[in-house]
This record gives structure tokens, C-alpha cells and sequence, in this order.
């Protein structure tokens, strides 16, 4: 099982995951994204990270944000055994609202990722194991 | 170039379809639009991004959907209120 620990970055303090998501052209690029358990999508990305890393579009999502894009996005984590297509929002909004929090921040993972593997926090630090027992 | 009106069209080719395309392909398939028509389709992502590229069109320009795809279509996220800040 291979385990990712951060300690929570921003202000306010947030739970931090690092993801590796491959280009269309295959170029490798790691985000750091707040983990959101209470997100019901994958991952939303700011605007200039969805334009970069989207493979094909697909219908769009309603959310209390608008209309986000969406599209097919590869996560590439091979040495984590983490490889999946799968379906990633963007939104300028939630862009803007997560680099206001800590300029690193790309955007958000939410539970449907998350619960792929285990994660967990303490007071100090948030971790993300996969995969899962 | 991806532009917004194309995407609408596609969306609306994919909701008029929607239910002809589960009697066409297996579930899960996917099927690439653009301008409102299916372009191409296979079970492979990969397989796909070549069709799309055979028929000239950049895959990030287009709209692939998967037949019978249940994800969720509408939610809320709670990352934080706009312009609150503790």
C-alpha cells in the first residue's frame, strides 16, 4: 500500500492530496488539491488546469457554482498503482476560491476518488492511502 | 477549436439520442460527437482518440459520452462561501 501524508496548507488550514494526471500529449503534472470528502465529483480544477489536462469533453454539471465543464481526465499515478479515466470538472470559481486559500491549490478531489483508497487526519496532518484494505 | 456552441449542439444530439444509443452499443461504450453527429465509438478510450483523430477532429474539441454513464449530473459543493473568510 503506498500512503501520501501532508501536513493541512492555507488559510484556513485545508487537507492536502497530491494527484499526477497525464496531458493529452502524455506530459505528467502534479496538482496539490484540497480534499473534500463532502464533494460529490471527482475533481474540479481551476479553469487553466481542465483546459490543460482534458483528453475529450463531456456534458456538463450543474452545481451551486453554474455550469461546470467536464471532461475525461487521466490520473496517472502508476508508482501509487492509481490509473484511472476519469470524468473532471472546471470551474473559474472554485479555481479562484481554493488559490485564495493557498496559491498552490489547483482545485478539489472529492469523495468519489477519495474513497478509491483510505484517508484519514489528525490535528496536524491528512493522509491518503492506496489501495484500500 | 472547442466552442461553446458546438457543445451545446452535441449536448443536445446526446439527450435526443441518449435512449437509442443503449439499444445500439453496450453499456459503458463510448461515443464521440461533434456537430451534433456521432463521429465515433468504441469500448477503448484509447481506440477512440484515434477514430476521432482519423476523422480530423482534435479529441479535446469533441464530446465523448459513456452509454448508460449514471454519474451525477447536478450537485452541491461546499467548499466555502464566497467572501467569507474566518
Amino acid at each position: 500500500m503506498s500512503e501520501q501524508r501532508f501536513p493541512y496548507q492555507g488559510d484556513p488550514l485545508r487537507p492536502l492530496v497530491k494527484l499526477t494526471f497525464a496531458d493529452a500529449n502524455g506530459v505528467n503534472h502534479t496538482l496539490s488539491l484540497i480534499a473534500d470528502t463532502g464533494c460529490p465529483f471527482e475533481v474540479i480544477l481551476s479553469e487553466g488546469w481542465f483546459d490543460q489536462l482534458v483528453h475529450t469533453r463531456t456534458d456538463e454539471i450543474e452545481s451551486n457554482f453554474g455550469f461546470m465543464s467536464t471532461g475525461w481526465i487521466q490520473l496517472y499515478m502508476p508508482e501509487m498503482g492509481l490509473v484511472e479515466l476519469i470524468n473532471g470538472c472546471g470551474s473559474k470559481e472554485v479555481g479562484e476560491i481554493v488559490s485564495d486559500d493557498h496559491q498552490a491549490f489547483a482545485g478539489l478531489v472529492g469523495l468519489p476518488i477519495l474513497r478509491l483508497g483510505e484517508f484519514g487526519g489528525n490535528a496536524t496532518e491528512f493522509w491518503f492511502r492506496y489501495p484500500g484494505t | 477549436m472547442w466552442t461553446r456552441e458546438e457543445q451545446t449542439e452535441n449536448e443536445s444530439a446526446y439527450h435526443k439520442l441518449r435512449e437509442d444509443l443503449k439499444q445500439q452499443y453496450p453499456h459503458m461504450h463510448f461515443v464521440a460527437f461533434g456537430h451534433g453527429l456521432v463521429i465515433a465509438n468504441s469500448a477503448d478510450f484509447k481506440d477512440l482518440l484515434e477514430k476521432i483523430r482519423e476523422y480530423g477532429r482534435d479529441p479535446r474539441d469533441v464530446m465523448v459520452i459513456r452509454v448508460g454513464d449514471t454519474r451525477l449530473k447536478k450537485g452541491y459543493i461546499f467548499a466555502r462561501i464566497r467572501g467569507i473568510k474566518r
